[in-house]
């Protein structure tokens, strides 16, 4: 099992699109895959169209880890399931901090969840709370979606810096462009820069695209609704380069299911 | 997780009905249709049958199926169904093949076609809760197709658990019944297909005074069926155990019809011996390179590498000759003489007992096979006491062809005995021909290659000479060490104990002698 967390402290960046586009992609190559909504907007669980709702709640996570097995989901496509947000995960941070040891819980909750999967995506919440931190020493990677803006390369720098001085390895961060636009020069020449002196970043980046916007319409992934379109082209890819990523670091990508 | 299920209704409702009542009844989404094919195959004499289940092959790919339809083996992706299990490419489902089929071919069994809906059972969020598929099926015979009952598959979704059984419901109060074995059991049946029909061991019930002349009879008929059988999967070329069964039809017949002399009327046993014997030579040399060939694999691994390519031309100069030996073969099967011989067979096993029996043709078949069982046991037995280490291996080979006969006799009449007592004497002998087999095998195999090196007129064969000779030499050092096992072995079974199984079994008393 590998835990793929989608993390980025400022909204709207692509995050939940990511999460649902990028285990879509795993879920078609016979992957079995887990996306964990731990976002209380419950946005990757609206996609999925499955009520967000989880027995227990925040309980689940903390006391009743049957209770957080049952309540996952298949979604309509083969080898991928959805363990729904609750609005009750808001507090979760606090709630976890309270108990003894709480990224240690964190971490075998999630390994309980998501033993029988190889790959678990996990949708975060755009915030930097104790959540986030237990889930930085959780993860095996996190997919930095990042719109390249200046402010972008600012929050990414800080993150960094946040992992240099909490002793968290940076090659667990795997930051891609997201919403990126071609046409704007400053999109352009940013990139260029971040790719030159990030050498972290991955090449593939992820377009502005309408037809990521209407996921909200259709409530599916991209590669569902539009094959062929760039978006869904462009997700393939990216996900491509993060499995080759992942094996050049020297882990084990987990063996397709077909 | 919940697994799949297969319901059917029965063979009067129609699928249109049953889709119009479900889409009333619940928020339904068609998917898709499709039509596909399902493609049934098994061993001719049902391996899998055996084991439960069926090779599915679907227009895209294999996989083993159980009765109730569900998968139970990995699929592999194939345009068509290999002949055999070592066909397939390395992986999973020909590790299970394998062990299952060995070396029979796999041969069409039935073809069901299906119109297929796929259908989708939605929430309010129009969530895909659970999904159906609904098979109106047809199975295809020569002549046309003959409509098989409507099914109906639920796949659950992980979590959505009061769906499926809100629907399981529903489906059970429209007569909707669970898939069984004995359904598809019926399906073949429908396509003329017998499973476990082919029991080439004979399995005969005799009464102890049934007349001995009218039971070698019975089982005289049961083998010459046992050939017919097997005959058309020999003219086919379709496996190499068709001319084993065969073969060993006709030993059983000239075994069973030696043993028991004078049973039959002196002509008619002098007659079925000659020309049961030569059908038994026919087929000699098509089943030793047979053999050869399936041991292939295993020559190979005792010949050093770099003398591995020199059994390339011996493979290929043994298919060349296999397909000589298999034309013969077919020539003959399919020619009058065969023929006649088989009818005259047939009618003679067939009339009924007025005419003259043979000289032993009243005696009842129990005091008969008693006696005859003891008798071959006496001759092992004697042999057995007289062997050691220096006795040649020819006497392993007589005793083997004794062991052989004694192992038939306790087969044919095994229903004039305790099962469980006959049942312990042949596993015994099974133990002992085991070792004896295979040393005849070696000495066999290993004249066939000095044979076949001595003729090899090619000046540039050195590698395939090379590689023979290493075989031969394999052979040698095989042969040396498996006769001390045969000893052993033989040995084992000549002691006390069996003695007094085998004394038990004739009706003899302790200490009858040998």
């Amino acid at each position: 099992m590998i835990i793929l967390a989608v993390y980025n402290i400022k909204g709207g960046v692509g995050k939940t699109a990511g999460a649902v586009n990028l285990s879509y992609q795993a879920a078609c190559e016979g992957y079995k895959t887990l996306v964990c909504d731990l976002d209380p907007q419950s946005a990757a669980t609206f996609y999925f169209r499955v009520v967000p709702k989880v027995k227990k709640g925040r309980a689940a996570f903390l006391e009743q880890p049957k209770a957080l097995i049952d309540s996952v989901k298949a979604t309509d496509f083969e080898n991928l399931d959805l363990l729904p947000a609750d609005f009750s995960f808001r507090n979760l941070d606090l709630a976890l901090h309270r108990r003894k040891q709480p990224r240690e819980l964190l971490a075998q909750r999630l390994k309980t969840v998501g033993k029988d999967y190889d790959w678990v995506f996990l949708d975060c919440p755009p915030n930097l709370t104790l959540l986030s931190e237990h889930v930085f020493y959780c993860a095996d990677y996190i997919l930095h979606p990042t719109i390249p803006t200046v402010l972008s390369l600012r929050t990414y720098k800080t993150l960094r810096s946040f992992f240099k001085r909490n002793g968290l390895p940076r090659e667990k961060l795997l930051p891609f462009f997201s919403m990126y636009e071609k046409r704007k020069k400053m999109h352009r020449e940013l990139s260029a820069f971040m790719l030159e002196n990030y050498p972290r970043m991955l090449k593939t980046s992820i377009p502005y695209a309408s037809e990521i916007e209407r996921m909200g319409i259709h409530r599916e992934p991209v590669g569902k609704s539009i094959p062929k379109g760039i978006a869904s082209l462009a997700y393939e890819a990216l996900w491509r380069e993060i499995k080759a990523r992942i094996e050049q670091g020297g882990a084990a990508v987990p063996r397709s299911g077909i | 997780m919940i697994g799949e299920e297969r319901f059917f209704f029965n063979s009067e409702t129609q699928l249109n009905e049953i889709m119009e009542q479900m889409f009333s009844a619940f928020s339904l989404a068609q998917e898709r249709m499709e039509h596909p094919q399902h493609h049934y195959f098994d061993s001719f004499d049902w391996r899998l049958y055996k084991s439960g289940c069926s090779l599915l092959f679907d227009g895209s790919g294999i996989a083993l199926h159980s009765f109730e339809a569900r998968p139970v083996s990995p699929r592999e992706a194939v345009r068509k169904v290999p002949r055999f299990a070592w066909d397939l490419p390395a992986g999973p489902l020909r590790e299970r093949l394998t062990s299952l089929l060995s070396m029979r071919a796999l041969i069409h069994r039935m073809t069901v076609t299906k119109s297929r809906h796929h259908v989708k059972l939605l929430d309010k969020n129009e969530k895909t809760v659970l999904r159906i598929i609904l098979d109106q099926n047809e199975l295809q015979l020569d002549g046309g197709r003959r409509p098989l009952p409507v099914s109906l598959t639920l796949k659950p979704l992980r979590g959505y658990g009061s769906h499926l059984k809100t629907f399981r419901s529903w489906v059970l109060r429209r007569g909707g019944a669970l898939e069984s074995p004995s359904r598809f059991e019926a399906a073949l049946r429908e396509a003329g297909q017998l499973p476990l029909d082919y029991r080439p061991k004979p399995e005969l019930e005799f009464r102890p005074d049934d007349r001995s002349d009218h039971a070698l009879k019975q089982l005289l008929t049961h083998l010459i069926e046992i050939m017919e059988r097997n005959e058309l999967g020999i003219i086919g070329n379709l496996d190499s155990e068709f001319l084993h069964d065969f073969r060993v039809a006709v030993r059983r017949t000239r075994s069973a019809i030696g043993q028991l002399k004078k049973v039959l009327p002196t002509e008619w046993e002098r007659w079925a011996r000659a020309q049961f014997a030569l059908l038994g030579s026919a087929t000699n040399a098509l089943r030793d390179l047979d053999v050869y060939l399936l041991e292939m694999p295993r020559y190979r691994e005792w010949v050093p590498a770099e003398l591995a390519a020199g059994l390339v031309p011996f493979s290929r100069g043994l298919r060349r000759r296999r397909g000589n030996e298999l034309r013969k073969l077919k020539t003959l099967l399919q020619g009058r003489e065969y023929a006649e011989l088989k009818a005259r067979w047939i009618s003679f096993l067939a009339e009924s007992d007025d005419g003259a029996p043979g000289p032993r043709g009243e005696i009842p078949i129990g005091k008969l096979a008693k006696k005859t069982i003891w008798k071959r046991y006496a001759r092992i037995h004697r042999a057995v006491a007289a062997m050691s280490p220096d006795t040649p291996e020819e006497e392993f080979h007589r005793l083997r062809i004794q062991c052989k006969k004694l192992r038939y006799l306790l087969e044919f009449f095994v229903s004039l005995f305790p099962k469980p007592r006959v049942n312990e004497l042949v596993i015994l002998l099974k133990r002992l021909q085991k070792r004896l087999g295979a040393l005849n095998d070696l000495a066999h195999q290993q004249s066939f290659l000095q044979d076949f090196s001595q003729k090899v007129k090619d000046p540039n064969a050195v590698t395939m000479l090379l590689a023979l000779g290493c075989l031969i030499g394999r052979f040698q050092e095989r042969r040396r060490r498996l006769k001390l096992k045969c000893l052993e072995a033989a040995q084992r079974f000549g002691n006390r104990e069996t003695q007094r199984l085998f004394l038990q079994l004739s009706g003899k008393k302790s200490g009858g002698g040998s």
